[in-house]
């Protein structure tokens, strides 16, 4: 099984446990009680595992989904009412869907009892939505179909771009000529992003349609048939009764295919993060407590001790770089899996897209990884679908043919921070506000920034696409974004310029994070200052001493070099016959120098949160235990040079 | 309201809604649309209805729409099942 693929199953048990264990809140509930944000919740993994399913091309999994979807999008909206019946219902297409899932990892197919559940559910969920007609998969074994043994069925999704009214090209003409080479069945136009009147503009195109499609012809001709058209809409044509979902493992057998799989099992564990953390904290206590039992064996001359205590130091220094192995991780596994699916996407849309990424070895703990990725999923799914434009209209534009996404990871100031950035079409700022108009986000009285006009991207129910694909743009995504985000204690910005690109910055603290660390020492008080941020480090001398004259500056080689002394900073006793140091230190673009007494050199930091003492120190951004068991605070550099100007600011304006 | 226009195109449908936005501002309870001039309608002149639709039922207005007895108009609103979608009887 790929890395991919793997990432896809345990995406999916994610989803499916969430949807699972909501719908199990709402069977305990009574009915009337089921708010909103439960709808939200089911509807929200059934959108994820339909457009994961998308992208690995798994259209069984994609139909099934996209029709429950369809019904939960419908009871979101308040146009069909949740019963007893639906909740019941859904348990079902849950456990069904776990199983379609497995047996399209596996490569299998389903059997005729399974098949006649998968459509007897279809036609269940169907019924609901008002429909007469499922996209139901056809039995092989089916004797009275023989006739139609060799037609397919498609589900075919049209969503004409803004610009599709205004090239005058005629759909009707294409729809008639699909009835000419098979059977249109259900075509419906969704007018759900079509505006009121008083909001349309009507040479641009708001509608979609769908239909469920049978016909003879492969795949090629049905998709030849909107050759015309096919620069002004994305299309998607979905095969429902595919054989071979997995496009790379075709030639595994399935016995093959078990095997791997069972191996793939016991190769990954899913640990609950708390019981890493408290194995973490348990580690530290025990470097303590070692330290003090070397202190003992030093103090009492003791051999034998300070030999044991010795090989004990190194043994738990090991086992605490295994432990702090399996939470820190490079971000470029997780980065990496993002190619297959700007890859896939740019494919299906007929985009030459290139994803440019960098800062591959930053380390980001596990948990944080974990959660970050399906941000950076949708994120990037909505750079491939909306920010990127189509070949023509890039080259158009005067912009090269092959779109650009840059993702990059580093470690800043004291967060990690990771960005998005494409040179699309940007964000329009006009239909964002509108639509939040429309949805009554905003009112039409209230003036907003541009930076408050891109934020509400993140609110629950407003996208920017105006189509429904299984790529993106259903609404969700970016709320949920957003929402992993911050429960990460990050921060989430989007910059855009239209017709320019398109920037999203994310933030992400590092408390749960490894930074390499430089630790340096004032009076009894030991401190650890990012190494990145350093730029040197210099000797205090007298003589500098006699030139500062009392000011809090220095000329460093003829630049002036402003001072913080760390013992007024952190009113430690200052010790007058110790040495003095200046590390300087550079953050955006600021210059400073840091005066301590010792320097001690590098240190590889993991930082652990301080407790609320600290709150009054916004500078201190963490606590690290020393290999000694001693305890080092962390520097917030940015915060600290925050500090020092407003003081600065204080004084002037007193 | 009667559309004077023979036919529904790109062409005449950003004046056909600005007089729609017109004159449904007048109205009540219910509004008609007349087809009786109209022989052929496109791909916009549906987006149009069904945004009309909208319209209507957010204000509480009755939409009706008639003599959509043209063949094209019939055969576009057939194909798309739009009947209901826009209150006709087939």
């Amino acid at each position: 099984m790929t890395e991919e693929l793997q990432a896809f199953c345990e995406d999916m048990d994610e989803q499916l446990s969430i949807m699972e264990s909501t719908l199990l809140d709402i069977f305990e509930i009574s009915i009337d009680e089921v708010d909103a944000e439960m709808i939200n919740k089911i509807f929200r993994a059934m959108h994820t595992m339909k457009g994961n399913s998308g992208m690995f091309g798994f259209d069984n999994m994609v139909a099934f989904a996209h029709v429950a979807e369809n019904l939960l999008d419908e009871i979101r909206n308040e146009k069909v009412k949740l019963t007893q019946e639906m909740v019941e219902l859904f348990l079902l297409v849950n456990d069904h869907a776990r199983m379609l899932i497995d047996l399209t990892v596996q490569n299998e197919v389903l059997d005729d009892e399974q098949l006649a559940y998968h459509n007897d559910l279809l036609t269940q969920l169907s019924a609901f939505l008002g429909l007469k007609e499922p996209n139901i998969i056809q039995t092989t074994s089916d004797k009275s179909e023989v006739d139609e043994e060799n037609n397919t069925n498609y589900t075919i999704e049209i969503k004409p771009k803004d610009t599709f009214i205004q090239s005058d090209m005629d759909m009707f003409a294409i729809i008639k000529y699909l009835g000419v080479i098979g059977d249109i069945e259900n075509l419906k136009i969704h007018d759900e992003f079509i505006p009121t009147l008083s909001l349309l503009e009507p040479l641009k195109s708001f509608l979609s349609l769908s239909m469920s499609y049978k016909s003879e012809e492969p795949l090629e001709s049905i998709k030849a048939a909107f050759e015309f058209v096919i620069d002004d809409i994305e299309l998607s044509i979905i095969n429902t009764n595919k054989k071979e979902p997995i496009k790379e493992e075709k030639a595994v057998t399935k016995a093959a295919g078990k095997t791997k799989k069972s191996k793939t099992k016991s190769s990954s564990l899913r640990v609950d993060s708390s019981k890493v953390d408290q194995l973490v904290n348990l580690i530290s206590e025990m470097v303590i407590a070692n330290s003090k039992i070397t202190q003992i064996a030093n103090n009492d001359n003791k051999v034998e001790l300070t030999e044991v205590s010795d090989n004990l130091t190194l043994m738990l220094e090991e086992v605490r770089s295994v432990v702090m192995d399996i939470r820190m991780v490079p971000v470029g596994s997780s980065l990496n899996k993002l190619r297959r699916i700007v890859t896939d996407t740019s494919k299906r849309l007929n985009k030459d897209i290139e994803l440019v990424i960098s800062g591959e070895e930053t380390q980001l703990d596990k948990t944080v990884i974990e959660k970050i990725s399906d941000p950076l999923v949708h994120m990037i799914r909505n750079s491939v679908d909306h920010g990127i434009e189509s070949q023509e209209v890039r080259v158009k534009n005067g912009k090269s043919k092959t779109g650009k996404i840059y993702l990059r990871a580093y470690a800043d100031a004291g967060v990690i921070v990771i960005e998005i950035q494409d040179d699309g079409a940007g964000i329009p700022k006009d239909i964002i506000l509108n639509k939040a108009i429309e949805n009554g986000l905003v009112s039409l009285e209230d003036k907003l920034s541009d930076k408050e006009i891109y934020d509400l991207i993140f609110s629950a129910g407003l996208s920017s696409a105006n189509e429904i694909s299984d790529v993106s743009g259903r609404g969700v995504g970016m709320d949920v974004v957003k929402r992993n985000i911050e429960d990460l204690k990050g921060h989430v910005e989007v910059d855009s310029t239209l017709g320019v690109g398109t920037k999203i910055t994310i933030r992400l603290p590092l408390t749960l994070a490894i930074i390499d660390g430089f630790l340096v020492q004032s009076g009894q008080t030991k401190y650890i200052v990012p190494l990145e941020m350093i730029q040197e480090c210099i000797k205090l001398t007298s003589l500098y001493r006699k030139k500062m004259n009392n000011n809090m500056f220095i000329n460093l080689r003829g630049k002036i070099l402003p001072l913080i002394d760390s013992h007024d900073s952190f009113e430690t006793r200052r010790n007058v016959n110790q040495k003095e140091n200046i590390v300087v230190v550079n953050v955006m673009n600021k210059r400073v120098g840091l005066i301590v007494n010792e320097l001690h050199g590098e240190f590889q930091t993991v930082i652990k949160p301080l407790g609320d003492v600290f709150r009054q120190m916004p500078w201190v951004s963490g606590g690290t235990i020393l290999g000694d068991g001693e305890i080092a605070l962390i520097l917030d550099i940015p915060m600290l040079i925050r500090k020092i100007n407003v003081s600065e600011h204080y004084e002037y304006t007193n | 309201m009667k559309i004077s226009y023979n036919e529904l195109t790109i062409y005449e449908i950003e004046n056909l809604h600005k007089k729609i936005v017109k004159e449904i501002a007048k109205a009540k309870t219910s509004f008609t649309l007349n087809f009786e001039n109209v022989e052929k309608i496109d791909l916009s002149t549906l987006q149009l209805l069904l945004s009309l639709k909208k319209e209507c039922e957010s204000k509480k207005i009755k939409l009706k729409l008639i003599n959509t007895d043209a063949r094209q108009i019939k055969k576009m609103i057939k194909m798309y099942n739009l009947y209901e979608q826009l209150g006709l009887s087939s």
